[in-house]
């Protein structure tokens, strides 16, 4: 099931989590889990509006995770997983 | 109290757990391990069923709390042992190993499992985990009344024979369920209730992998330790089990190990797979969620917010919104402040003259302090409003929304998501916009991303073109700010997909984002974004404008004394007069748009050096053509001084850097001309 998303995810088309649910046919708290699980494994990297890179932003203090985009790429170890 | 003693059952995994009446007999007191991810309620049902004789200690050789305590149920004696919250029996974190090592080297009677009822697939990855553990398993769902007030209807009977095992549905704040709880415990100490789990499968891809490891290893695992749990192990990568095995084994073994491990690299796929396949059956079987449209606020508005076509008209919408309060709100009190600054202007050479000033120390403060740095404070009205809305929109959870419906316009550039962050941080300001490509990976990408961040109006640039249109084109300053906002977002997006195509090639970034919940926004949160960014504009215009603005009067002042047209200022001017003519504009509107390579704000700076009252006299000296040229010119010119350096310092090249300046030059000189040409041709 986890290769199922992430070869859904390398097709490109569907952009949020609760599309992925839909087209890999879970609930949408279930793709939240996997995505995570994902992650850990490394087949995933998280990223979030601010990065530890935006330290030195005066706009830093202003970030609130919460509230913020949070998006998971797809890493070169994920990409080799699809292809295998 | 009874003494504690207790059996160690080893080997019960993969059977039906029931035990012998000689068994019966031994047991004085049933230990019982409390499982659970945090936040699960886990510690409330410990501290209800043991109170007063918890006993807090560490783990052996850790620094993580253990806590146990009794509890009488019937004519048993139950020890509890609170286990670490987990969220699942992997090696990544010292809890997890405790609490997987506790349960295969103490063996206790029966590991309760504590759920979240509200997010039951949060919580069964654990159980899934356990149930391969030698010890029972009894699952308990918490927060029956939390999931029942998000309409989640559980069913624990079917849930139950899914499983295979016991499971009772409780609310352990209310401590009801509590007694079943311990009843469904004892049954199975007891072997008064079958224990026959469904346990999660391998896939039959990796089953012969699996039994030819489980070969390999069977005379090298240690006892307790399960020889088909240690290879499954072994197949997920996990580190631990990996020395465990690898301290025994002998070395040609290893080489043989290590080449089937290293052939099934991505076996964990499908091993933690199967579990979620394994999870969602279960949830299938016996939960029922609220149907889309029972959801809640957040699904109706997604529905129109991120709609491919609704949620760009909404964006737009937003955006005139965002330009429209600026100038209903705004712009009334930064006129206030331009009047109260023009009599403090006259007031402080009034005062400096009767008390013998030389000229040019009146024009210094005058003109080149207050007019200038006084001038560009005065912004700060149109840069409340705009932070304002825009912290508005962040802190409500609707600038996610703004990156997903314009993520199809980044893909069309070979962009995605990732390169939007940086992007919107342009809005604000361009230099942490150039600087936050850090964050994308791919080198194409995030050259593409430096190149094309200056296109983002920032926060000076769009206050600068607020500021000049409303001072040159009244009524319809909105609109025209509005247009020239969707022109640099479609240049953008114009050049990004040329670039993409001719320039920088390589393959686009694949990725997801999760869009956070609609929230009630807090108006603290905002003031404070507000601050900071204001406080952060004011230090600017204390430093970087006033040297500039100084810089900019001595060059007007010197060596003619005063009349401009001597000054070192107008031999710069005049040598640029030539390309200001092909946009209608004198040589003075020229230098304050030069002047903006230091900081964007420099160009009302300048111009309030060089012409005193902008408002007053500007309209004099353009035509609307060259009014509208000068306003796209400003938008779509180089960027400051500081962005330039940042792009040097992220693209890592003086190459990529050139380009990019001279690629906004070229555009700006040839967008602001044939605005200028048309716009002479149609309203001649």
């Amino acid at each position: 099931m986890l290769k199922q998303v992430l070869a859904v995810m390398a097709e490109g088309v569907v952009r949020t989590q609760g599309e992925l649910a839909t087209a890999v046919g879970v609930s949408l708290p279930l793709m939240s889990e996997m995505v995570v699980q994902l992650a850990v494994q490394g087949y995933l990297e998280e990223g979030t509006m601010c990065a530890d890179t935006c330290d030195g932003c005066a706009l830093h203090v202003t970030c609130d995770e919460d509230r913020s985009l949070q998006m998971w790429t797809l890493t070169e170890k994920g990409r080799r997983a699809v292809q295998t | 109290m009874q003494q504690h003693r207790r059996h160690h059952g080893t080997g019960r995994m993969g059977r039906a757990h029931r035990l012998s009446p000689e068994a019966d007999a031994e047991i004085d007191t049933v230990v019982v391990a409390l499982a659970g991810q945090p936040n699960v309620g886990k510690s409330t049902i410990f501290n209800l069923l043991t109170g007063l004789t918890q006993h807090v200690g560490n783990w052996p050789g850790k620094t993580v709390a253990q806590k146990t305590g009794h509890h009488v149920h019937g004519d048993r004696d139950l020890l509890f042992v609170d286990l670490p919250g987990t969220y699942s029996l992997t090696a990544s974190s010292v809890e997890e190993r405790i609490a997987r090592d506790y349960i295969i080297t103490e063996a206790p009677d029966v590991v309760v499992a504590v759920v979240d009822a509200a997010i039951p697939e949060r919580s069964l990855y654990l159980l899934a985990e356990l149930l391969l553990l030698p010890a029972p398993v009894v699952l308990v769902l918490n927060m029956m009344d939390v999931a029942e007030q998000e309409g989640i209807q559980i069913e624990p009977k079917v849930l139950q024979a899914a499983l295979g095992l016991p499971v009772v549905p409780v609310v352990a704040t209310r401590n009801e369920g509590i007694q079943e709880m311990l009843d469904a415990v004892v049954s199975i100490v007891d072997g008064t209730e079958a224990y026959e789990p469904r346990r999660p499968t391998v896939l039959k891809d990796h089953q012969e992998v699996l039994e030819t490891l489980i070969a390999l290893i069977a005379d090298y695992v240690p006892r307790p330790y399960p020889v088909p749990w240690v290879a499954l192990k072994l197949l997920e990568g996990d580190e631990q089990i990996r020395e465990l095995v690898w301290e025994r084994v002998p070395e040609e073994l290893k080489t043989q190990l290590n080449a089937i491990l290293y052939k099934h690299e991505d076996a964990v796929l499908d091993v933690a797979g199967a579990r979620y396949a394994w999870i969602g059956r279960m949830v299938r079987a016996a939960v029922v969620r609220p149907k889309v449209g029972q959801v809640g606020l957040t699904s109706r508005l997604d529905a129109v917010l991120t709609h491919p076509i609704w949620g760009i008209v909404a964006l737009l919408a937003v955006l005139a919104g965002v330009f429209a309060l600026t100038y209903t709100v705004a712009d009334p009190v930064q006129g206030w402040m331009e009047g109260i600054l023009g009599l403090f202007s006259a007031r402080v050479g009034d005062w400096l003259a009767a008390r013998g000033s030389p000229a040019w120390a009146q024009d210094l403060v005058a003109d080149g302090l207050i007019g200038s740095v006084g001038m560009v404070v005065t912004f700060s009205p149109i840069l409340m409003i705009f932070f304002a809305t825009l912290g508005f929109l962040e802190d409500t959870g609707y600038m996610a929304r703004a990156a997903y419906v314009t993520d199809r316009f980044m893909h069309m550039m070979g962009l995605h998501g990732k390169s939007f962050m940086p992007l919107l941080l342009g809005f604000g300001c361009n230099v942490p916009a150039v600087l936050g490509a850090r964050i994308i990976e791919s080198r194409r990408a995030r050259l593409l991303t430096i190149l094309l961040a200056p296109l983002v109006p920032c926060a000076a640039q769009l206050a600068v073109v607020t500021v000049l249109a409303a001072a040159l084109l009244g009524s319809s300053a909105a609109l025209v700010v509005w247009s020239l906002v969707a022109l640099n977002l479609v240049t953008l997006a114009a050049l990004g997909i040329l670039l993409n195509r001719f320039l920088v090639k390589g393959e686009p970034a694949v990725f997801i984002m999760e869009l956070p919940l609609f929230h009630v926004p807090n108006p603290r949160t905002i003031g404070l974004y507000v601050w900071h960014n204001i406080v952060a504009f004011l230090r600017k215009a204390g430093s970087v404008i006033l040297v500039a603005s100084l810089a900019i009067w001595f060059l007007s002042y010197f060596p003619g004394g005063g009349d401009i047209g001597q000054s070192y200022l107008a031999r710069l001017g005049r040598a640029i007069e030539p390309v200001g003519r092909l946009m209608g504009m004198p040589w003075p509107v020229m230098v304050s748009l030069l002047t903006s390579f230091v900081a964007k704000e420099n160009t009302i700076a300048t111009l309030g050096v060089l012409y005193g009252d902008i408002e007053a006299s500007l309209p004099a000296v353009l035509t609307l053509p060259a009014t509208l040229a000068l306003l796209v010119f400003q938008m779509l010119f180089v960027p400051c001084i500081a962005t330039v350096a940042a792009m040097k310092q992220e693209s890592g090249s003086w190459k990529w850097t050139m380009v990019g300046v001279g690629l906004l030059l070229a555009l700006s000189l040839a967008a602001a001309i044939g605005v200028y040409q048309v716009g002479s041709l149609l309203w001649r």
